[in-house]
């Protein structure tokens, strides 16, 4: 029953027949409907045979991996794993935002629309009042900074004009798991970008920080304070 | 959880980097801190798509050597976008994805050829990339004329199957 050419399809797409055997496989193929198509399944199999440099198989692979290697991955590992534990954190306050939102709506609306205070925004946690920053008689107002996508965190700034610029009185608070490095980067109207300080936020708590950009308050548009991962808090001017 | 981190990297990085790096050394014409770069930024994205890694390791490797040529190609075109050189960069970007599109098959058929059993690949080496006939390589492998048929008949066969699994279809 089997055909006695079965097996002669993968030496004949390799060209390993003798002159004499080959004749005989091609006479074969032509009466043979299963010879020919197990030809055909294989024909294109050299071509890609032929991709490959022969030293590639012949020659294990000899140049060793930099000893740098590892340690840079799990350095780098690392990293991103903090990053990522911010964000879960910072997810998780999001959700905890939005509930105590709604009561915090809520029990504004039971108080008859009277403006609740401007840092009431609470969370499912004690509420802490933020403290207040210590600052010269002549700090400027300070402005409420909006929680970027959800982040839950809480901020106010004051810009106030100073000699070569403005000093940025910052007050904010995030719920996380994990101390983490934030920058307070401002903008003008004009599209410079300036790096006006760095501050680690701890989680749960009120961090005063203070930072000087090189332009004047009036014409800063925006102040944000974002990690690597991205911005938290903006305030709009 | 640290350890479990570094645990996690090392496997990675034993089970594929050594395959990896000399890609990467392909890859960027022998430039060794390129290599480098790409192969930790390979390898870091494997980590981050941690379902990837559980495939079978042929195709982990291919999913590598993908990503790696890349990674290389998205640096050719934000350099391009970033000195904004015109036409005669366009040609060489293609060139250079001609060239990485060819080192990434040739890297993934001799993928499927490393996951070949001994004796297949011995016959495949030997009637193929030797030339021998069935005859000769009968008498170098010394196993009868019919075994050698039949060896080259499975082996390409095997090939087939596992080019087909690491995304190569002829």
């Amino acid at each position: 029953m089997t055909c006695p050419f079965a097996t002669y399809d993968g030496a004949y797409v390799l060209g390993s027949l003798s002159a004499t055997e080959r004749a005989d496989y091609e006479r074969h193929l032509g009466t043979c409907e299963e010879c020919s198509r197990a030809v055909r399944e294989l024909a294109g199999l050299p071509g890609l045979l032929g991709r490959v440099p022969a030293d590639l198989l012949e020659q294990p692979v000899s140049e060793p991996v930099p000893a740098t290697l590892l340690p840079r991955l799990i350095a780098e590992a690392r990293k991103h794993d903090r990053r990522r534990s911010i964000r879960t954190a910072v997810l998780a306050a999001a959700a905890v935002a939005v509930i105590a939102g709604g009561s915090a709506a809520l029990a504004a609306g039971l108080r008859g629309g009277e403006t609740p205070e401007p840092d009431a925004a609470p969370t499912a946690t004690v509420t802490i009042a933020p403290p207040t920053v210590t600052t010269s008689p002549e700090t400027a107002p300070r402005e409420r900074m909006d929680a970027v996508q959800r982040s839950g965190a809480k901020g106010w700034v004051s810009l106030t004009p100073v000699r070569g610029g403005t000093r940025l009185e910052l007050n904010c608070r995030y719920e996380g798991q994990h101390a983490y490095a934030y920058e307070i980067v401002v903008r003008t109207a004009d599209g410079r970008e300036e790096t006006a300080g760095t501050f680690t936020a701890e989680p749960g708590k009120w961090v005063p920080s203070v930072g000087q950009a090189s332009v004047p308050p009036e014409d800063i548009v925006e102040v944000e304070v974002g990690s690597s991962y991205g911005a938290i808090l903006r305030l709009t001017r | 959880m640290p350890e479990s981190l570094a645990a996690a990297m090392r496997q990675l990085h034993d089970e594929h980097a050594a395959a990896l790096w000399a890609f990467c050394l392909h890859l960027t014409g022998n430039d060794r801190t390129h290599a480098e770069d790409v192969a930790q930024e390979t390898l870091l994205r494997a980590w981050r798509h941690a379902a990837v890694l559980e495939e079978s390791r042929g195709s982990v490797r291919s999913w590598l050597f993908t990503v790696a040529r890349n990674i290389v190609i998205d640096e050719w075109r934000s350099k391009r976008t970033r000195t904004e050189i015109l036409t005669d960069d366009l040609g060489e970007l293609s060139s250079v994805e001609d060239r990485t599109d060819e080192l990434l098959l040739s890297w993934v058929v001799a993928e499927a050829l490393t996951q070949l059993s001994h004796e297949h690949r011995t016959v495949l080496l030997e009637c193929y990339y030797r030339g021998r006939s069935v005859a000769e390589a009968s008498r170098r492998l010394g196993v009868p004329e019919g075994t050698v048929k039949s060896r080259t008949h499975y082996a390409l066969r095997a090939l087939k199957l596992s080019l087909e699994e690491l995304g190569v279809s002829q």
